[in-house]
């Protein structure tokens, strides 16, 4: 898992910022008015695995759901420790996920699954617990904006993933900017997601470069971050939340679909597959 | 924050963070080492540079946080870190502050700063021997060759680091 299909956004110049129209079969009758037009995310719960999130954020509008929170961290003894209910925002950039999901789908709940930030030892085995509660809580769409290319860690993840994926649970990664085996978010089992130059949020691509299988804005956003505060930011985990935002939409319309199913509509209504013609929230 | 000198300063981070701080035109770049639960300042290069080598940094809400604990290069405001990733988690980062006229920095100080991040990632991952890191030599060579037609000014600044790295510096 080395090659050059893992470059990252930033290394392979400007090429995958001009996604070509993609001569492909693009499932006509799925548009994006079908997949999520009029649809508001009403009914559907993201969690979102990051820093925590600061749910008084003015622009949250509320949709934190800060009981149903868990923050979780190491002991002194290596255990996980477990805290359910509020808890803040150590960094920021949970905060800014939640902004930009929020943005897409004012109407769905967001969880906040904090793994990030207590301490820097012990991310891997955090970050793996969290996910396990996220998908045994069941929630419909879950935001992993973070990776780890611990390779020890990856056959527990890998059938994390694949439970998710079985049990419905939509994962949106994102790829990591650097060349560099990272999980999960070369798993099939979740949609991978790098940045494009889009300033349309609902501007996304297909790209038939895999593993990362999908295009977000990016770059040089204004997001929201702890404290009440909005920041400029860029990284492919600001590109993560929009997909997950969109198909939070997706869900909140056709609460149905399995997770290749959200993939198949994802691709069908990319903006180099089926154009720039979308409906808004 | 607490300073404290642990070592002598490496010729190779220091090589690194000047080549970061003048490629990107950064007012301060660091590279970082991420020690269990501390983050130590290894090297440090820039006009505007305000951490000093052997400083013990504090998490916070800023884009060196994110990186060493969630494994993403970010930029937020005025600051750009990229983790410096090794084969068994992350090694630490170089982190930039101080960005250009514009206020930020953009996708090719990133790019440039990904490229550097990779050289420390090597040294920080055996201890200033060029071996096995997340990314192999061959893929850090492509990109380089690919750097060096494309953009001679960077190539040369990224290639002295790297040969100082080589030369067990």
């Amino acid at each position: 898992m080395t090659d050059s299909t893992l470059r990252p956004a930033w290394s392979r110049g400007e090429s995958i910022f001009d996604v070509p129209a993609l001569d492909l079969d693009s499932l006509p009758q799925v548009t994006a008015e079908w997949a999520w037009g009029g649809a508001t995310g009403d009914g559907v719960r993201v969690a979102v695995l990051d820093s925590g999130i600061d749910a008084d954020h003015a622009a949250l509008e509320g949709c934190v759901d800060e009981e149903a929170g868990l923050a979780l961290q190491l002991s002194d003894t290596g255990e996980v420790i477990e805290q359910p209910g509020p808890h803040p925002d150590l960094v920021g950039h949970g905060t800014a996920c939640a902004g930009i999901i929020h943005s897409l789908a004012p109407q769905a709940t967001i969880t906040s699954v904090r793994v990030l930030g207590a301490a820097l030892s012990g991310r891997s085995k955090v970050f793996l617990r969290g996910l396990a509660w996220a998908v045994e809580q069941g929630y419909d769409v879950i935001n992993l904006s973070l990776t780890t290319c611990r390779r020890d860690w990856a056959l527990a993840f890998y059938e994390l993933c694949d439970k998710a994926y079985f049990r419905g649970c939509f994962v949106v990664t994102a790829a990591n900017n650097l060349p560099v085996v990272s999980f999960p978010s070369l798993f099939s089992s979740v949609a991978s997601v790098a940045c494009n130059v889009a300033r349309d949020p609902f501007e996304f691509h297909f790209n038939p470069d895999p593993p990362t299988e999908f295009l977000a804005p990016g770059i040089d956003l204004t997001v929201l971050w702890r404290g009440g505060q909005t920041v400029q930011g860029t990284g492919n985990s600001l590109a993560a939340p929009h997909i997950s935002g969109i198909a939070a939409l997706i869900r909140g319309k056709h609460p149905g679909l399995r997770p290749f199913e959200i993939k198949s509509v994802l691709r069908a209504t990319a903006a180099n597959v089926h154009g720039l013609n979308l409906p808004r929230t | 924050m607490t300073a404290e000198v642990t070592e002598p300063p490496s010729r190779v981070l220091n090589a690194i963070a000047q080549a970061a701080a003048e490629l990107t035109d950064a007012g301060e770049a660091a590279v970082v080492a991420a020690r269990g639960d501390e983050i130590v300042v290894v090297a440090v290069a820039g006009a505007r540079a305000e951490r000093t080598v052997g400083q013990r940094l504090t998490t916070g809400d800023d884009a060196l946080s994110f990186a060493l604990a969630g494994g993403q290069s970010l930029s937020v405001g005025s600051s750009t870190c990229v983790p410096c990733l090794g084969a068994d988690g992350v090694l630490g980062a170089l982190a930039l502050r101080g960005g250009p006229a514009a206020g930020s920095f953009g996708v090719e100080a990133t790019r440039t700063a990904t490229l550097l991040a990779a050289i420390a990632a090597a040294h920080l991952e055996e201890g200033g021997g060029y071996r096995a890191s997340a990314r192999t030599p061959s893929e850090l060579g492509a990109e380089l060759a690919e750097l060096a037609a494309s953009d001679t000014s960077r190539y040369d600044a990224i290639a002295s680091a790297l040969e100082t790295l080589l030369a067990g510096g």
